[in-house]
């Protein structure tokens, strides 16, 4: 019991925890305007013995034939653009845009129930599930990871399609 | 026990070790398909020569922005009224231009090299998942449920006490208590069967009202029969208790020619149920079931776990609607004249009959009745025997369930050999917890004879009973009597109509051919929707047309 009350905190969690990076995130209508790379989030495994890995996350800004380019966006101006070797890359997501979920729809239809009387029994948990359900996967449609695109296909949703211009540093990216 | 009403599937009532599972299996799934599913097909696309760029936008449905990226990190975004003259080698257009750092470096009509272009970029718009779009077919759903319960709310709002014992971790419910007993003149003893047994020096048992009642308790025993390892206790309708060390499964069970052995074969919940008939309430069936012969002339019942379909607790709810505002007037007269609450009970009653049990005699070539069962009440599932006359021949045996269509669940057949006659040890309580606390005057009430229990709507209570030897194995029934008063809904005084509730007492048998449109409307809703889509392992129904 107590396995699966910490699994499911985990989860939730790593749910939840993604979605604090939607403020980062524009709307579904403005990805055709946008000037700037995608979101990412990308786990490094730094130390080949263990099984840790550090997150990343920021506006991709290029990916050249051994690293990729990401730049913080929390930091403002100040940010600075981080090289991260690909073979140290354990996995990533790569969002396009905010994600059209609803999550408050699993609370209110589970608790709309209430109103079906000696239904709820099985409506109850029908709207759980479904719900849950409906919003894990719009969750998941809304971003790619490792099994959906290879690190060199990245390239497209990068600020610099083509890796770092020539005659630009890092430390010139903000 | 029996129980005319259902209101123990209210929120307080859904199992909570039942919820939590399902809770977590939701949180996994989430995580699961959030983690296993594919992204999104992204509808953009990046050429290195302008003309594949041309191409590709000339089959656009709408001509797309231009999103051209510099050789020195700068990029050019250009509204659709962009022109690319591959002659001069220039591109023109309204729009903006940003430096490496995206910021806007000029905007307006802009014209630049086709050499200094990187890559030509073409977006088209982007389609997420919509998370409310695929939840209307499942709100549509909840608003008919809602509309239904509003349109009828005695389908799905009342009940009476409901009993639940431990088995492991999970509390299922196990009994219904005097749900007929709807007035104080009408209070009565019941026995159910817990289907459980335990070799051990106490058991627990929790009781709650979950409905809009008052309910008044005056006894509720633990029977515990003594029973060898290999035993079972089996009752009869008559609360005759047998020890039974064998029972056998049905070769074949046929209701209209149908196939339905499967439904029979385990107590799990996976019930043979057949609909109402469209044009009479009261139209029978017939169910019947051949046993492998046994040994022969030895004592032997049929078992039969079995409860009602939504039908009855239909007609209560609809006989105390029709009563609208006068529903005290006509309780007060039910206490004063008990032949009233005779024809409101058994005038449907006599029209829908009893779970009759039939055996075949070959000898005489005919069908010849044993003995009829009847419980009221569709959550817990009743577990009786009828004991069969001696058969004399080594031929297979042959039952026939004659009952009305559309009343009846039946869970589990079997043809028991019946060792002896047993007596129930009958317990009190050793200890009562009212809400979870300790409550003496509870259990005073509880055991002295002239005094009730009252139960009100939440109450919960949970009753330890001790057993003599914890070395012996014990099959366990529950004896509990009382009445409830059941409360009368705002809901409920709009539908008031004394025609037809004397229609219902007087003229049954015209009742229930009137009645068949109303009621299949909601068996049809109602019905299915609870029994077809119970998320719970072990609960899915069939249903048979």
């Amino acid at each position: 019991m107590k396995t699966r009350i910490i699994i499911s905190l985990a989860l939730l969690s790593f749910l939840l925890g993604g979605c604090s990076y939607y403020k980062h995130l524009e709307d579904e209508s403005e990805f055709n305007k946008s000037t700037k790379g995608s979101f990412i989030r990308v786990w490094v495994n730094l130390d080949e013995n263990s099984f840790e890995t550090k997150e990343y996350h920021g506006e991709l800004i290029a990916v050249d034939s051994t690293q990729l380019y990401i730049i913080a966006v929390e930091t403002e101006v100040d940010s600075v653009c981080t090289a991260l070797s690909k073979s140290n890359i354990e996995s990533f997501n790569l969002y396009y845009a905010k994600p059209n979920t609803a999550f408050w729809s699993i609370p209110v239809f589970t608790g709309f129930t209430i109103t079906h009387g000696v239904f709820l029994i099985a409506t109850a948990p029908l709207n759980l599930l479904v719900t849950s359900l409906t919003q894990g996967h719009v969750l998941r449609a809304s971003r790619s990871q490792e099994s959906d695109l290879n690190l060199d296909e990245l390239a497209t949703f990068a600020r610099y399609p083509r890796g770092i211009p020539a005659g630009l540093t890092i430390e010139d990216i903000h | 026990m029996e129980c005319e009403n259902i209101d123990s599937f209210t929120p307080q009532t859904i199992n909570i070790v039942t919820m939590r599972k399902v809770i977590t299996i939701s949180i996994l799934l989430l995580g699961i398909v959030n983690q296993s599913c594919k992204g999104p097909a992204v509808p953009r696309f990046q050429y290195e020569k302008a003309g594949d760029f041309i191409k590709k936008t000339n089959i656009a449905k709408e001509r797309p922005d231009l999103k051209a990226h510099l050789k020195g990190g700068d990029l050019v975004f250009l509204f659709n009224n962009w022109q690319i003259d591959t002659v001069a080698g220039f591109i023109t257009g309204e729009g903006q231009r940003f430096d490496y750092n995206r910021r806007i470096r000029k905007e307006g009509d802009l014209k630049f090299s086709m050499d200094s272009v990187l890559i030509y970029e073409m977006n088209e718009d982007l389609e997420l998942a919509d998370g409310m779009m695929a939840l209307f077919p499942l709100a549509i759903v909840n608003v008919a449920v809602t509309l239904a319960c509003i349109t009828n709310p005695k389908a799905c709002f009342g009940s009476c006490p409901t009993f639940y014992t431990e088995d492991g971790n999970v509390f299922e419910a196990k009994g219904e208590g005097f749900s007929n007993a709807i007035a104080p003149s009408l209070e009565y003893g019941d026995v159910d069967d817990l289907k459980t047994s335990t070799r051990s020096d106490n058991f627990k048992i929790i009781m709650k009202n979950e409905a809009q009642e008052t309910h008044c308790l005056k006894a509720v025993e633990l029977w515990a029969l003594p029973i060898d390892d290999d035993q079972n206790a089996l009752m009869t309708r008559d609360k005759d208790f047998f020890s039974s060390s064998s029972q056998i499964a049905p070769i074949s069970a046929y209701a209209d020619g149908k196939d339905v052995l499967n439904t029979l074969l385990e107590s799990d919940r996976n019930e043979y149920f057949s609909a109402a008939d469209a044009e009479n309430l009261a139209s029978k069936e017939e169910l019947i079931l051949e046993f492998e012969a046994s040994e022969l002339n030895q004592e032997q019942a049929l078992v039969l776990d079995f409860r009602q379909s939504l039908m009855t607790t239909y007609f209560i709810y609809s006989a105390m609607a029709y009563m609208g505002d006068e529903v005290s007037d006509v309780f007060a007269k039910i206490e004063r004249e008990k032949d009233l609450y005779s024809k409101l009970d058994n005038g449907l009653k006599s029209e829908l009959g009893e779970l009759e049990v039939y055996l075949w005699n070959e000898e005489l070539k005919e069908w010849q009745l044993q003995g009829a069962l009847y419980e009221t009440g569709p959550i817990a599932v009743n577990r009786q025997i009828v004991p069969l006359q001696k058969m004399s021949s080594s031929q297979s045996v042959k039952v026939k369930l004659l009952m009305n269509k559309g009343l009846w669940r039946l869970d589990y057949a079997a043809l028991a050999k019946l060792d002896q006659k047993i007596e129930p040890l009958k317990l009190q309580p050793s200890q009562l917890k009212k809400n979870g606390s300790a409550h003496l005057f509870a259990k005073q009430q509880l055991l002295n004879a002239d005094q009730h229990l009252i139960s009100l709507p939440g109450d919960f209570f949970e009753l330890e009973y001790d057993l003599p030897d914890a070395n012996q194995k014990y099959a366990l029934h529950l004896y509990s009597k009382g009445y409830y008063m059941e409360w009368m809904r705002n809901e409920w005084l709009g539908d008031k109509n004394l025609l037809k509730l004397n229609q219902m007492m007087n003229h049954p048998r015209r009742y229930l051919k009137r009645e068949a449109e109303a009621y299949k409307e909601y068996e049809l809703v109602m019905e299915e929707v609870f029994w077809s889509s119970q998320i719970e392992s072990k609960k899915v129904s069939s249903y048979e047309n």
